[in-house]
């Protein structure tokens, strides 16, 4: 009996110590930290490292915090994932200075780490080898010139008295990925409508108030990350007088100008013209039936690929360096075109 | 919880007593949870990680210990939580505009007795009921907070800063100090935690806080300032949302405008599981700690056995119902 017990003791003991092993077969482990699950983009980024982990011979183990504005979860996650001592770390910061002791602390611990869609700032003693990443004010300045094209005519014929309005909706101030498309995209507008006449209005951040403008930019971000918040703001923004245009720099933002678009039906062909940012149903859906003109799509397999590749030549002491991903600007019209159609998710 | 045992039980009376405790019953899950994660975790049981759950544990453990204060009077405190955002947006966006960074920072602590101050008045003087007052303290420190910062974020000093000193406090982290550094907050969080634990068990104004919670209507008869107390309860309650703030910032860097709802639904998650009546007149700092630790191990452990985080709520969530449930029975045997 006592043997019996002891043996079902030892098997159980066993099993224990044997699961870890077994469960991560694989030659490397890499964490990565991600910014959720609650965007359709993660999920292809998740998907994308997957992919990579699989080709190259790595376990990969895909985390991200319940939601956007939620900073100190994704830091406990990052600090997690340190503190399980894997080969590599991927990491896309919610905010680009939270995240500073515990990359150093990475580096300490010689774990290299490979920031994807939104590098951290600062001093990392040399943690972080490479960012993979669209060049977001690149795909920022690409909407605006698609922006402009599309509205150029009645820029022309603005006047001070009567000036035309562009609306600009981004999820926050903080992300360095949004940040960088909302800069992009003003900088190129202002540029392009010229800056002497056009007047940057709504956000602190942003704002160059000119008094006898022509254009204005009314740049709106919502108090928090929940869609309400963000339907209230892009609300305002619709109803500034001569809305010529209207940008939303991520899927958040334009789901939210689609949603709201829906009671009032300001978008559309000879409307208003919308141009929104990555995937998602209800974006792809707008974009098809023309209620958007059209988006940016950033490559998120690619993005998650290449992460969790540059990581393990980062392991093996390969020389690795920034990679910008490739962007595209889509509409109804080029949006079945293979190399398109597999960016785009639901 | 020292309530009963002014004469000695028999000693089987006393083992009983002493597990029918829902303390004890607390204490013995946070150390099972512990060599659980410890045994069937890689990695869990290193320097590193029980730096890390230090770190997740202070700002919560600060607000918890206000909170108990609060809920033995009888009361609630929904504001916690969007208190400490505040207090730490209006502190850090001081420091931002060039204001010296110590007074910023003891601003942070002392605007959280304000705000405590205006809880405690609406609840002692006026009258309102706690859940109403509070409520819509939440609502104005939240959206004070997005109204002074122009919702930005707003991102304290770095450590390796003159002005990042102010993170020493909580933890001291350089080239010479092992990985994962030296958690200095814990040091503090255990001193203040003794300090209230007999403030509250001890002291006068602590039981004169109890018995506020038992029966505030008897206590008042008996010749007691009821609306002295409580105020003093809900003063306590905000200063040390203010520190929890602080704390935050040392811990996170970066605060958000907007956020720090359901902070103070941990906080009191945590005061309850320790054994804290959410009907007042029972409870104890140190039941408060192990409650706020056994989330907090949770939160961190979870991970190590290839469960994600949000695993924690809803084991956290089960912990806090079976603990309230054993509270439950406890009273009903012994009204019987």
């Amino acid at each position: 009996m006592k043997k019996t017990t002891a043996l079902l003791l030892a098997t159980l003991v066993a099993a224990l110590v044997g699961l870890a092993p077994v469960l991560s077969a694989a030659q490397y482990h890499i964490e990565v930290v991600s910014k959720g699950f609650q965007h359709d983009f993660w999920k292809q980024v998740n998907l994308g490292c997957v992919a990579a982990g699989k080709d190259l011979d790595a376990s990969v183990n895909f985390v991200g915090p319940a939601s956007e504005s939620n900073i100190s979860e994704q830091i406990e996650q990052l600090s997690n994932a340190i503190n399980k001592r894997p080969d590599a770390i991927c990491f896309a910061a919610l905010d680009r200075e939270a995240s500073l002791d515990l990359i150093f602390q990475a580096g300490a611990g010689k774990i290299p780490v490979v920031t994807f869609d939104s590098d951290v700032g600062g001093d990392t003693g040399g943690a972080v080898r490479a960012f993979v990443a669209t060049d977001n004010q690149d795909a920022g300045a690409a909407a605006a010139k698609q922006m402009y094209e599309a509205v150029k005519g009645k820029v022309a014929s603005a006047t001070s008295a009567a000036p035309v309005h562009i609306g600009v909706l981004s999820q926050d101030t903080t992300s360095q990925s949004v940040g960088d498309r909302t800069v992009g995209f003003i900088k190129q507008i202002v540029e392009l409508c010229g800056a002497a006449t056009t007047s940057v209005e709504g956000h602190v951040k942003f704002e160059k108030v000119i008094a006898s403008a022509k254009v204005v930019i009314d740049v709106g971000i919502p108090a928090e990350t929940i869609d309400a918040a963000a339907n209230t703001i892009a609300q305002t923004l619709f109803n500034k007088p001569n809305l010529l245009g209207i940008y939303g720099s991520n899927e958040f933002a334009a789901k939210a100008i689609v949603n709201v678009n829906e009671t009032l039906n300001i978008l559309g062909p000879g409307k208003t013209v919308g141009i929104g940012f990555d995937s998602g149903s209800v974006q792809v859906q707008a974009v098809k039936d023309k209620t958007l003109y059209g988006a940016i799509t950033q490559n998120p397999f690619q993005i998650g690929y290449l992460s969790v590749k540059t990581a393990i030549q980062a392991i093996k002491g390969e020389k690795v360096s920034n990679i910008a991903v490739p962007f595209f600007f889509y509409t109804a019209e080029n949006m079945n075109q293979p190399e398109i159609s597999s960016c785009l998710y639901e | 919880m020292s309530r009963n045992l002014t004469q000695q039980p028999a000693p089987a009376t006393r083992l009983k007593r002493l597990f029918s405790n829902q303390r004890t019953v607390a204490l013995l899950a946070l150390v099972f949870l512990f060599v659980f994660f410890c045994l069937a975790g890689n990695n869990f049981a290193t320097y590193t990680t029980f730096v890390s759950i230090l770190d997740s544990s202070y700002y919560i453990g600060f607000l918890a210990i206000g909170t108990t204060f609060i809920i033995i009077t009888g009361g609630i405190d929904l504001s916690s939580g969007t208190v400490m955002v505040c207090c730490a947006l209006i502190s850090g966006t001081l420091i931002k505009m060039g204001y010296p960074v110590w007074p910023s920072l003891a601003l942070c602590i002392v605007l959280g007795g304000v705000f405590g101050s205006l809880n405690g008045f609406m609840v002692a003087v006026m009258g309102l009921p706690a859940f109403i007052a509070t409520l819509g303290t939440m609502m104005i420190s939240r959206g004070l907070g997005s109204i002074i910062t122009a919702t930005a974020s707003v991102t304290f000093p770095q450590r390796r800063t003159p002005e990042g000193a102010f993170r020493n406090i909580f933890k001291i982290l350089s080239a010479d100090t092992p990985t994962g550094g030296y958690p200095t907050g814990f040091i503090l969080f255990i001193i203040l935690a003794i300090i209230f634990g007999i403030i509250l068990g001890k002291t006068r104004p602590g039981r004169y806080i109890m018995s506020l919670g038992s029966n505030k209507e008897a206590t008042r008869l008996s010749g007691i300032d009821t609306v002295r107390w409580e105020m003093l309860a809900y003063i306590i309650g905000g200063l040390f949302a203010g520190l929890a703030g602080l704390s935050y910032a040392a811990t996170y860097s970066t605060v958000l405008p907007g956020t720090g709802n359901g902070f103070e639904l941990d906080a009191i998650a945590g005061t309850v599981i320790g054994g804290t009546s959410l009907s007042g007149g029972l409870g104890s700092i140190s039941g408060t700690i192990i409650g706020v630790f056994i989330m907090s191990v949770l939160k961190t452990g979870l991970p190590f056995v290839g469960l994600q985080p949000h695993y924690q709520l809803l084991f956290t969530g089960i912990v806090l119902v079976i603990a309230v449930f054993v509270d439950v029975l406890n009273r009903r045997r012994q009204r019987t």
